[in-house]
């Protein structure tokens, strides 16, 4: 058995029975009790409702007594939010000093498919955002402010096996968006959590120049001054299917960018608020033929 | 000219007008267009009339909202606490057809105590006899003609004369110790009370008679309680030829002011006009408590499809008669039977937004298709027989109608695949009402501690209100079958569940609120920053299961609403959903707090709501001369 091979399928395909399957065959001959809770756990799915409570107990002391030794070289500080049949799937690490270290283990976990960088309490301190902040004048080539963070610390990691990448509350700030639109070079990603970034239009334009982000299906981009001209930019995410765009001042033109995307009738997430795109905004979404139904049904009770 | 058009709403109402004038007054009103002014029972109410506020109401004025409710009349001096209103007959649903006008204050501090004196038995359970009121009961009973509250009735096609209903206990108390005295002891066994809702009937000399009919008793299983005696109290006296006429009993020619007649309600009879002045009469139901109260569910399906041929009848006046016929074979079934009913059975064929299905009140069929699910069939016929409202519209107003006779039902499903129906309705994910608070910083304090801008979106303290806000509208909206979104409707085909040859609806389940604590130093207050979203129509219904078949490519729903007189209610609110606002000052003057958008009747034990701490203008009693 290939197992880098079947790793690398697995990640591709988590839910592939059949491949985990036979990868906790090759668990078991390594000793790694977590083929034994692939099996129990594919057994939980197909057991029926009153005969799951054994089975859920068996899982818990299987879990209990091994769950220390399934750290797979992750560092210390970084916290797992979510495990696959015991892996680390979706991890999250705080910003600090040594962040391109700690971000470097952590993507060299096995099954890690999704990872999040949060701010830490002195990056979030300086959040309060002036409208009249000079920053924003300031233009892509521009030092970083003083609460903005460098980006520069994703160059060169290898970031092939992410599936899911959350920046949310860090300021990048267009220029860190340019960066991380260098940095990312995989088209498997598929979901990316920007929001509150502050990269504006100009850093949105730099991620949907990306060669390798094509593939999104869920963005996020919250509070990050994105305006009609940024909208525009989203046509490059075909994929689209789920889309956040509150507290963007977008206005009409924007609702207009919006529904001329090619991702417009595929969506089956789409926030925004009234205030973000006016009422002659509210107007076109609320008429328009190519949102699907039940979005645009939900524009006709603002 | 709203107030000019609302006075002569009176003033041609109180005397005899000029065809052409009233002809001219009609279309001034017709080319009017009007706004609710307020909302009463989910009645959009308006102060005059319009194109479309055409029905005259008589309300309890302090149901009006305050801040309108100086702009409607108080056309009786009499009684100055009602208030005219005038509503879109296209609203009415089954419970709001007739105005029963509260009158109890008319009787209040009033001595009631009537004496009989000189019953006569005309014929087995007809019996008649005087009243001597005290002068000032008298007086009031009077009065009661001089109220100006007459409305035409719904059946004003088989019947003459005026009339307008409405509710004293005061009076049906009086009137329970009276008739318990006067009437033989065989004859009250059981009696219970006289039913406080009375029929004030106004006839002058040459109107046409009230047509021959039964009066349909009242059922009430819950209660045990049936009517068995109809009650008339004469309050002019007069002749006629006959004034009354039971068939088979007795025919009253002469009848003296306040005399009372009380009858079995198996008689049919005929009332006509007197010759010599007016006859004006109130009619109410001896209601007695019955061990075994059963009805046979014929009747009730009878009455089902009287209900609603008469609220059909707004938009199809020739459906009266048809309605009429029914109430008249429900009256006479309760005596005798299932007698011989209609030959011919009148249907309703509708469209909504490209779904055709055919009704008569009970039965409703929908052609089955791939894209017309059951719980959308069961939604419609919901929506269809509460008349419910979409947007500012009623449900009924929004489809095409054509009345169709035929011998049986038959012909319907050729007739239904002939027209094969899509969906009316959309599938909305609930959960996108509700996105998740962002994550809190730690370090935002208040907008007055936040020197270079506050961002509410991100503070534990807005998002903890938030977060209650999003409980409390989830409550309501997650367990609703039927949201409306605008004049969309969407379905939750979850709350509809089908089970053998049932489709249980669903209703509501409470959800908890969170509830949270926290420094805030600023004139604006948290809730301020906790503003609407948007807002969503739901509608949550009591309904026994709704039976259905499956039939020559029929779906063939059963409405048995009637039958054990099962409580069955409707209730459409409209729910705020809060957001976060992006500002950073919500300057308290100009507050869109979700919280005052909340209505108070959606804040019950099972929806739960701390009270607010916004300003309220009613609280604003600074004195200037206050230390």
């Amino acid at each position: 058995m290939q197992v880098t091979a079947v790793e690398d399928a697995l990640r591709a395909h988590p839910d592939d029975l059949a491949s985990w399957r036979a990868y906790s065959d090759w668990l078991l001959e390594q000793g790694d009790a977590r083929g034994t809770l692939i099996r129990l756990e594919q057994r939980l799915a197909r057991t029926r409702p009153a005969d799951r409570a054994a089975v859920e107990r068996e899982i818990a002391d299987l879990v209990a007594e091994h769950e220390d030794g399934w750290g797979d070289g992750l560092p210390a500080t970084a916290r797992v939010l979510a495990r696959r049949y015991g892996f680390a799937a979706e991890v999250a690490v705080q910003w600090s000093d040594d962040v391109r270290e700690v971000v470097e283990q952590v993507l060299r976990g096995r099954f890690v498919t999704t990872l999040r960088i949060a701010p830490n309490a002195a990056t979030d301190e300086d959040d309060d955002w002036d409208e009249d902040d000079d920053e924003w004048e300031d233009g892509p080539g521009a030092e970083a402010g003083s609460g903005r963070l460098d980006m520069q610390f994703l160059d060169g990691l290898d970031v092939g096996r992410l599936v899911e990448l959350d920046l949310s509350y860090l300021d990048l700030g267009p220029d860190g968006a340019e960066i991380l639109a260098a940095s990312l070079r995989t088209d498997r990603l598929r979901a990316l959590e920007l929001r509150y970034c502050r990269i504006g239009d100009a850093g949105l334009a730099a991620l949907a120049a990306s060669p390798y982000l094509g593939g999104l299906r869920r963005l996020h981009l919250q509070r990050n001054r994105v305006t009609a001209e940024g909208v525009r930019s989203l046509h490059r995410f075909p994929e689209l299917t789920e889309l956040d765009l509150r507290y963007n001042d977008i206005g009409e033109a924007g609702a207009e960018a919006l529904l001329a995307a090619p991702f417009v009738g595929s969506l089956a997430r789409l926030w925004l608020y009234d205030s973000d795109v006016g009422q002659d905004g509210v107007r076109k979404l609320a008429r328009a033929a190519n949102l699907p139904s039940e979005l645009r049904s939900l524009w006709r009770c603002m | 000219m709203s107030i000019e058009l609302r006075d002569r709403f009176f003033d041609l109402s109180t005397r005899d007008v000029p065809t052409e004038e009233a002809a001219r007054y009609r279309a001034e009103v017709d080319a009017t267009d009007a706004e609710p002014a307020a909302t009463v029972d989910g009645l959009d109410i308006s102060w005059h009339p319009s194109a479309r506020f055409k029905a005259v109401r008589f309300i309890d004025a302090e149901r009006i909202d305050e801040r309108v409710r100086d702009l409607f009349a108080r056309p009786s001096a009499d009684v100055p606490y009602l208030a005219a209103v005038f509503v879109d007959p296209h609203e009415l649903s089954f419970r709001t057809f007739e105005n029963i006008v509260p009158l109890d204050r008319l009787f209040e501090d009033v001595p009631l105590e009537a004496e009989p004196a000189g019953r006569v038995e005309h014929a087995e359970g007809v019996f008649s006899f005087s009243l001597r009121w005290p002068a000032q009961a008298q007086a009031r009973l009077a009065q009661l003609d001089e109220l100006n509250l007459y409305v035409p009735p719904l059946n004003a096609a088989s019947r003459g004369g005026e009339r307008f209903i409405f509710h004293s206990a005061l009076l049906a108390e009086a009137l329970t110790a009276v008739v318990a005295d006067a009437l033989p002891p065989a004859t009250v066994e059981g009696f219970s009370h006289v039913n406080p809702v009375f029929r004030c009937n106004r006839f002058e000399p040459g109107d046409a008679n009230f047509h021959r009919h039964r009066d349909t008793p009242y059922f009430d299983a819950a209660r045990r309680h049936i009517s068995r005696y109809t009650v008339l109290l004469y309050l002019t006296g007069g002749t006629g030829s006959p004034a009354l006429d039971l068939v088979g009993g007795a025919a009253l020619s002469e009848i003296g002011d306040f005399t009372c007649v009380i009858f079995d309600q198996r008689y049919e009879h005929e009332g006509a006009p007197y010759r010599d002045g007016r006859k004006v009469f109130l009619r109410t139901e001896l209601i007695f408590t019955a061990d075994e109260v059963t009805e046979a569910p014929e009747i009730g399906e009878l009455f089902s499809k009287a209900c609603y041929l008469t609220g059909e009848s707004v938009f199809a006046p020739e459906l009266a008669r048809h309605a009429d016929a029914y109430y008249n074979q429900v009256a006479a079934a309760h005596w005798d039977g299932m007698g011989e009913g209609p030959t011919r059975e009148t249907f309703v064929h509708k469209e909504f937004r490209g779904v055709h299905f055919v009704a008569n009140g009970y039965d409703f069929w929908f052609a089955k298709t791939d894209t017309l699910s059951l719980a959308e069939c069961a939604a419609l016929t919901l929506l269809d027989y509460f008349n419910c409202k979409l947007g500012d519209t009623a449900f009924r107003a929004l489809c095409r109608t054509e009345a169709i006779e035929a011998d049986n039902a038959r012909w319907i499903p050729e007739f239904l695949r002939a027209r094969r129906s899509g969906s009316a309705m959309t599938r909305v994910d609930k959960s996108a009402f509700f996105p998740e608070p962002e994550r809190p910083n730690g370090q935002i304090c208040c907008p007055f501690h936040s020197s270079r801008g506050y961002d509410p979106t991100r503070h534990d303290e807005i998002i903890g209100l938030y977060s209650e806000a999003q409980s409390f509208a989830q409550a309501h909206i997650l367990p609703a079958p039927i949201l409306m979104l605008g004049e969309d409707v969407a379905l939750d085909p979850d709350q509809f569940v089908v089970q053998d040859n049932l489709i249980h609806v669903l209703g509501k389940d409470a959800l908890t609120p969170v509830n949270f604590a926290a420094c805030w130093n600023d004139e604006s207050i948290p809730e301020d920053y906790v503003i609407v979203a948007a807002k969503v129509g739901v509608a949550q219904f009591l309904v026994p299961p709704i039976i259905y078949t499956e039939s020559a490519g029929c779906y063939h729903l059963k409405f048995d609403f009637f039958r054990n007189s099962w409580m069955v209610d409707h209730r459409r609110a409209t729910v705020p959903i809060p957001r976060i606002t992006e500002e950073q000052w919500a300057d308290p003057d100009e507050s869109s707090a979700w919280r005052r958008s909340v209505d108070d009747s959606l804040i019950d034990d099972e929806h739960p709501l701390p009270p607010s701490d916004l300003w309220d203008d009613d609280d604003d009693d600074w004195d200037d001369e206050d230390d």
